[in-house]
């Protein structure tokens, strides 16, 4: 699978972490607003068979609680953070809140 | 009969992964798996979804990309249900950039299993490496059409769940969902794979006690499946949840299983006729 550069170099950290035994955790202080920008709310409610109650969300704060929200048009996912420079305030913003800048 | 409005279609018993947890109740009752009704077939559930008003329909199996004639079914359902919420749910193993395009152009959301990253071959019962799957992620992300994640955690992948939470969370999922092994389908047959509560408890802490991964997540607490009535008292007394809200399976929503017959839910067993 042809990954951007920066996409393979985040794989290529997981692998390598893994490989020399290292917990993931960390990885996200550094790597966290790379993927901020994808959140979709898009239902996963049906995976795994399971049905959770579709208003639960476990980090949601209240206004965020209806990330299985189904009604309505299908919202295009949010370009991330670093796509066009441009349209970068946007892009930072997710679900209200807006990211720090590294 | 009327379907409710989440409906999940499971369109194949097929798959080419042997996950030893799989919930699929066919592994328990193969019967429910056969004969699988060919493309006619669910295209007459379709008009019956679109006759109820059906607005959420998950595709699934098995492992639903193994139907050649996906595409005409996904084509059917979307003339059928316009503005139906879609859903796919694959283990990714033959999902390509391609077909994430294929699958975005029709808005079909995606989501998909990471079983395992040290114990992904064993948690497949496959020589696959967890790093594919990652990559599709990761790729799907890249174009703007993100997967939702589950994972399920057993005993074998229990000392690493938050390390799998972390590497969906990079790979760019849009959401994650966790839970331990439900008792059903292959499980029921590999009980050992089962965590404690107490372990199902420390997993949960110990994500969330990362950093923020900044990705919607959510956690599933059932162990058991109440509505199943084959389910011996004692493995229920062991396994159900106490004071548990009562199960909306198959008020708001519903399965079409491999062979047309109608559950409540993924779990149970069938009690009507699918096919009207």
């Amino acid at each position: 699978m042809k990954l951007s550069k920066k996409g393979a170099a985040v794989q290529r950290t997981i692998h390598d972490a893994l490989a020399s035994g290292k917990a993931l955790g960390g990885l996200l202080v550094g790597f966290a607003a790379t993927v901020a920008g994808c959140g979709d709310r898009h239902s996963s409610a049906h995976t795994m068979g399971r049905f959770p109650d579709p208003s639960y969300q476990e980090n949601a704060k209240n206004e965020d609680a209806k990330v299985f929200e189904t009604e309505g048009e299908i919202p295009e996912p949010p370009p991330p953070p670093n796509a066009v420079n441009e349209d970068r305030s946007k892009a930072l913003s997710v679900k209200g809140r807006i990211q720090p800048k590294k | 009969m009327r379907y409710p409005r989440h409906v999940t279609l499971e369109l194949t018993a097929k798959c080419n992964f042997r996950c030893p947890y799989c919930y699929c109740v066919w592994h328990e009752y193969p019967a429910l798996a056969k004969p699988e009704i060919d493309a006619a077939g669910w295209k007459t559930i379709l008009d019956k979804c679109a006759a109820d008003g059906v607005d959420d329909i998950l595709f699934t199996g098995g492992e639903a990309l193994l139907r050649r004639d996906l595409f005409e079914i996904l084509g059917y359902a979307r003339r059928a249900l316009p503005k139906a919420k879609f859903s796919l749910f694959t283990n990714a193993s033959r999902l390509d950039e391609t077909l994430i395009k294929k699958f975005k152009r029709r808005k079909i959301h995606l989501a998909t299993s990471l079983q395992g990253l040290r114990t992904y071959g064993a948690m497949t019962g496959t020589r696959r490496s967890y790093k594919r799957l990652l990559a599709v992620v990761a790729r799907a992300s890249e174009l703007k059409w993100p997967i939702a994640v589950s994972m399920t955690i057993t005993k074998a992948n229990f000392g690493e769940a938050a390390d799998m939470f972390v590497a969906a969370a990079l790979s760019g999922a849009s959401t994650i969902q966790v839970g331990p092994v439900i008792l059903g389908g292959r499980a029921a047959a590999n009980q050992e794979l089962m965590i404690s509560r107490d372990e199902w408890e420390e997993v949960k802490q110990r994500i969330r006690a990362l950093p923020n991964a900044h990705v919607p997540y959510s956690f599933c607490d059932e162990f058991i499946c109440s509505c199943r009535a084959d389910t011996p008292k004692t493995l229920l007394e062991k396994w159900e949840e106490k004071n548990r809200k009562p199960c909306p399976a198959g008020k708001s929503f519903g399965v079409v299983g491999p062979n047309g017959l109608y559950r409540t839910c993924l779990h149970s067993l069938p009690t009507r006729a699918a096919l009207p």
